[in-house]
């Protein structure tokens, strides 16, 4: 098992100029380690719905990389969009979901079904480019530069474990993210 | 190679038993879907309206009904709407449930749109790693017709997807055929039927 | 049993060209199906196809951060299943977002049997989103109209297309 703060660290260490769209715990752990918070949205709300974020944001910038740092308990409410991603098919899309078992986005709580979903097999029967499932660090940090550089959509599932207490989300809110943004990019279309 | 539309929804209804048949979208057409063959309509779901939710629906009807079978025919387009039910099903693991998708690749009653990843997904393969006890392709008349019996024998939840040769509506919607049961209507046979 | 048409797909794509729409995040649906075949054709507007109309919201708010212009096309009934994210992706989020609704059920002589066209604009008045009718080639400008006001607002605007069309 990879402990999750490590996990981001690394992810943190080789985004580049990466935008990072990140929701629930992933969201909590990320906001206190990424460097470049001016690249990064932080999906506090509709927390399932980061991987359409990132699908819109990779299409609009296919010239930079796009991570969605998502969450097993909340793809599980939204696994259509593994299908919608196979089909837009962005190479320029690094979708990792975090996969615990202390299900601390639930307080603990079990989620029903939640340990017998093979997330990888369905972003591959989805149509996925690329799949990845790493349960060590050093796996990780070993594969990380072929996860990166390589044509996506590509779907990187983590198994992590909690290390240390989980940060509180970040004090900025959704809306502030998307506008920070929206004007590291320049986003002035119309 | 694929079935026709109207053969799958007839072979169905005739290796049902007294199986409930929930239809919905292309299986439940007024012209080519179960309600234009069934003989056993007082056992029929034909659920017009709420896309996507006809496995969620015949889950609850499943669990409901432990002694008898419960099989859904769903859509392609339909179950994209609510792949999560594929993992609600797998979890609750109904042995009654079958829950079968034509799969022909568009939407078909609004006008033949391709659904996203026409083609290349994998439903079977999404159920089985779901937690399904079961999961058949199928993509010819014949191996329907001679499958059927054993996949009915056998315990749920099981899915089987069928390759069907799409029937494309485009008729706006205040202008097609309405069935000749209503949803509120057919509900309440069900009911009934189910209560004797 | 088809009436004439009267709203043409050219009408409503000249109008997302004019208001330099890149995107249309769609689903699918009987009332918009006519303008299907000239989208897929068209260079200059990508359709990103959805499973689910939730979807849609999100990935117009990813494009919107990222520097394109998306509209949603989804019908009525999928306002309803979207309602959280319309929220949250929309109007939380100040998301200048215009959707483009099918609705269905819409019948402007009769009176409206289908229960998605009853609660369509109850909805959006909850929401305190408005909303402009289409139903015809003469109506296409309101499309301007709305896009000018989610610009100038900052808010999703809904364009409701009710429409008897033929091809």
């Amino acid at each position: 098992m990879i402990p999750s703060q490590q996990g981001m660290q690394l992810i943190n260490e080789r985004r580049g100029e990466a935008l990072v769209v990140s929701a629930t715990t992933a969201l909590r752990e990320w906001g206190s380690i990424s460097e470049r918070r001016d690249l990064d949205l932080d999906l506090s709300d509709c927390m399932d719905k980061a991987p359409g974020v990132g699908l819109g944001l990779a299409i609009a910038q296919p010239e930079r990389k796009v991570l969605v740092l998502d969450h097993g308990s909340v793809l599980r409410t939204n696994l259509g969009s593994l299908v919608t991603i196979g089909n837009a098919a962005p190479s320029n899309l690094v979708h990792f979901v975090m996969e615990d078992e202390d299900h601390p986005s639930t307080d603990g709580l079990p989620i029903p079904g939640m340990d017998n979903i093979n997330f990888r097999a369905l972003a591959q029967d989805g149509g996925y480019a690329r799949i990845y499932q790493f349960d060590s660090l050093e796996d990780l940090m070993f594969s990380m530069e072929e996860v990166m550089e390589g044509p996506g959509p590509t779907f990187v599932s983590l198994k992590v474990y909690h290390d240390g207490d989980i940060p509180a989300y970040p004090t900025r809110s959704m809306a502030d993210s998307l506008k920070t943004v929206r004007e590291s990019l320049d986003s002035t279309p119309y | 190679m694929a079935i026709e539309n109207l053969d799958a929804v007839r072979l169905l209804d005739e290796h049902r038993h007294d199986a409930i048949i929930l239809t919905t979208m292309s299986a439940n057409n007024v012209h080519h879907g179960l309600p234009s063959v069934s003989k056993n309509e007082h056992l029929d779901f034909p659920m017009g309206g709420a896309m996507g939710k006809a496995s969620s629906l015949g889950l609850g009807l499943a669990l409901a009904q432990p002694d008898r079978k419960v099989m859904v025919v769903d859509g392609d387009g339909s179950l994209l709407m609510n792949l999560g039910s594929l993992v609600t099903v797998g979890n609750k693991a109904p042995e009654n449930l079958y829950h079968f998708v034509f799969e022909n690749g568009v939407y078909a009653i609004t006008g033949g749109q391709p659904v996203p990843g026409s083609g290349d997904t994998n439903f079977a393969g999404m159920a089985r790693e779901a937690g399904y006890a079961s999961v058949y392709e199928i993509d010819n008349t014949e191996d329907l017709a001679t499958s059927l019996d054993g996949i009915l024998e056998q315990k749920g939840p099981t899915l089987i997807c069928l390759k069907i040769v799409p029937v494309i509506e485009n008729t706006p919607v205040q202008f097609r055929d309405r069935p000749s049961r209503t949803t509120q209507i057919a509900m309440k046979d069900l009911q009934g039927a189910l209560a004797d | 049993m088809q009436q004439e048409a009267v709203l043409h797909p050219a009408s409503i794509i000249a109008e997302l060209k004019k208001n330099k729409v890149t995107h249309v995040v769609w689903l699918p649906d009987s009332e918009t199906n006519f303008m299907y075949q000239q989208l897929t054709e068209d260079p200059e507007v990508d359709l990103v196809p959805v499973c689910r109309e939730g979807e849609t919201m999100a990935i117009a708010a990813g494009l919107w951060v990222g520097g394109k212009r998306p509209v949603c096309l989804i019908q009525n009934t999928g306002i309803f299943e979207s309602g959280d994210s319309i929220r949250g992706l929309g109007l939380d989020v100040n998301n200048p977002l215009v959707m483009l609704v099918g609705y269905r059920g819409w019948d402007r002589h009769g009176v409206a049997r289908d229960s998605a066209a009853r609660f369509i604009e109850h909805i959006l008045h909850a929401w305190g989103i408005t909303y402009y009718l289409v139903e015809t080639d003469d109506d296409a400008n309101r499309i301007s109209m709305a896009m000018e006001e989610a610009d100038r607002t900052s808010k999703p605007v809904a364009v409701l297309v009710g429409t008897e069309f033929g091809a």
